[in-house]
């Protein structure tokens, strides 16, 4: 080795005791970017006001008889911030019983009543549904507003058959089946009625084809359902000239309607950041 | 020697002599030589810039299950060294659990954990190539493929789904897939067995390497620019793909889903990149080290 190649090493040792002596230790070279991001949920609120009494029922009847009818109305409020797709009324029958009878004859043919038959007693003559069309979304305005029936007087649609999803019946089947749901709700089988529908369908009183958006969010304004239901009257007699109705003397049972909100489905969001304004509204793409 | 040579001679020794006389004291001969030397480190400099007709990550609220959501990333080097590693990892910032009358999700600290599992990773693509492997298909999460018997969550927009059994007939027949079955936020979050979902040639283990690393609690990343790297000047492009897993099979004893508990979560989290440096090479020749600002695969 000669003397300027010495020299060098002597340079790059020296070098190097330095690097170590200042860093204390082995540094190597790296960097770290950070990108922050955010995800948040929003939410899913029905709101179901205006109708119910202070416990909270929508019916709450004692002391009826064949022929009483029944109406009441309530209004859909979408209160979350996430558009509502469907509200599926779900219903559930519980707690049938039989008070005592005094009267032998009548008693004796109580025993025979079940609680389908009982729910059988109860026709639903109107249900309406009340929808806002046509709203102009920039100032969030109703221009105008619609009335649907999915249930009328002359189906003879009784609670029984709401019960049992029985919605063949229905003479307008091939209008209402637009409003009728696949539930995935494994307690209640069969299809279930939306009362706040969202597909484009024939109006039954114009017949024109209208678009139906579900609950959007944000929007301040509600949907209004009613129902009106009648204890039937039934004239019909027994043998020994009792009406057949008498068997439902003293019967009572509770019924609980689940009104469940669904989501629309989910979409693909975009590339903008920030509060996705889009699931505040109905879900075009989801529109059949 | 002739006699011109002996006087020359003769006239330096004398002329030595008149220098030791006159400086008074002894001097050697000598000579000094410099070396100069200089050595300039360069710099390892990523960047980390939005993708075409992309926000710089994601900042969304008000989402939904279901709801897809794409980011893509420019992945550049402005240094002048060339980077092996561009090491992907989640940090949590915050969480926030806003109660209402849906949400009956107690807070925890692990509640966080618990939303991220909500987030499945559909798409991760570095160049158009996905870092994912097939193992995905068999987990609910298949690649978006024609004829794909399965369906995929991720495509089922494309597909136009809904087209048959008639209106509300809305998740089809294709069960969403659950939260353990695929690769969610969470899973990249905490950095274990990251195998199952990346290909192990993507996936940096730290304890193969330099052992402890505070960064990362020796959490498996994900090594972005494992295949060449990412020269001095190149850009790389890095897409992640994430949906809100839609979760319809899971009902409380009320009729609730489950995954109503994640109402008004919100979740803060920082992708972290960390480039790092090839490993030392020899250097024979002077000058900028141009080998420096290019890969160094064959090292």
């Amino acid at each position: 080795m000669n003397f300027k190649k010495k020299v060098g090493v002597g340079v790059l040792t020296g070098v190097m005791g330095l690097s170590l002596i200042g860093g204390g230790t082995y540094a190597a070279f790296n960097d770290i970017e950070t990108v922050n991001n955010s995800f948040a949920s929003g939410t899913l609120d029905l709101g179901v006001v205006d109708g119910l009494d202070d416990d909270g029922k929508l019916f709450s009847l004692q002391n009826l008889k064949p022929g009483d009818t029944m109406t009441r109305t309530f209004e859909l409020e979408n209160l979350g911030s996430l558009a509502i797709k469907e509200v599926l009324l779900h219903m559930e029958a519980k707690n049938f019983d039989k008070e005592e009878l005094a009267d032998g004859d009548i008693a004796a043919m109580q025993a025979d009543a079940d609680y389908k038959g009982f729910l059988d007693q109860f026709q639903i003559e109107v249900l309406r549904v009340d929808e806002d069309l046509g709203e102009d979304w920039e100032d969030g305005k109703i221009t105008d507003e619609r009335l649907f029936y999915p249930i009328q007087e002359d189906d003879n649609f009784t609670l029984k058959d709401l019960y049992e999803s029985n919605f063949e019946k229905i003479q307008e089947y091939d209008i209402l089946k637009d409003f009728l749901v696949d539930s995935d709700w494994d307690e209640f089988e069969g299809k279930k009625l939306n009362l706040a529908p969202n597909r484009t369908a024939s109006d039954p009183k114009t017949g024109e084809d209208v678009e139906w958006d579900g609950l959007p969010a944000d929007r301040g304004d509600t949907s209004e359902v009613q129902i009106s239901i009648k204890f039937v009257d039934d004239d019909e007699r027994n043998d020994d000239g009792y009406y057949k109705q008498n068997k439902y003397q003293g019967n009572s049972i509770d019924v609980n309607f689940y009104l469940e909100a669904t989501q629309w489905h989910g979409i693909d969001v975009g590339s903008e950041n920030g509060y996705v304004d889009e699931n505040e509204r109905a879900n075009p793409e989801d529109q059949n | 020697m002739s006699i011109k040579k002996k006087i020359g001679l003769a006239v330096i020794t004398g002329a030595m002599g008149l220098t030791l006389i006159g400086g008074g004291t002894y001097a050697a001969f000598n000579d000094i030589e410099t070396v100069n030397n200089s050595f300039a480190a360069g710099t390892l400099d990523l960047t980390v810039e939005a993708g075409e007709s992309s926000a710089k990550g994601f900042t969304l609220e008000n989402l939904k299950p279901g709801d897809t959501m794409t980011r893509s990333f420019e992945l550049g080097n402005e240094g002048s060294l060339a980077i092996q590693n561009v090491l992907l990892h989640l940090e949590k910032v915050s969480f926030s659990n806003e109660v209402n009358d849906e949400n009956d999700f107690v807070g925890s600290n692990d509640a966080y954990k618990e939303f991220l599992k909500q987030f499945a990773i559909t798409s991760f693509n570095v160049e158009g190539t996905s870092l994912l492997t097939d193992n995905i298909s068999t987990l609910g999460v298949p690649a978006c493929e024609e004829g794909n018997p399965q369906g995929n969550p991720h495509c089922e927009d494309d597909e136009g789904d809904n087209g048959e059994g008639g209106p509300g007939d809305g998740n089809g027949s294709d069960p969403e897939p659950t939260p353990s079955e695929v690769f969610t936020l969470y899973d990249l979050y905490n950095g274990e067995g990251l195998g199952q979902w990346v290909d192990s040639t993507y996936v940096f283990t730290e304890s193969d390497y330099d052992g402890d690393n505070p960064l990362v609690d020796n959490k498996d990343r994900v090594d972005l620019s494992a295949l060449n790297g990412l020269d001095s000047q190149e850009n790389l492009n890095f897409e992640i793909g994430i949906k809100f897993i839609n979760d319809k099979e899971n009902r409380n004893d009320d009729g609730l889903y489950m995954q109503n508990k994640f109402q008004n979560n919100s979740v803060s989290l920082d992708f972290v990149f960390e480039a790092t440096q090839w490993p030392g090479i020899d250097i024979d020749s002077n000058g900028y080290v141009e080998d420096n600002g290019v890969g160094q695969q064959d090292k």
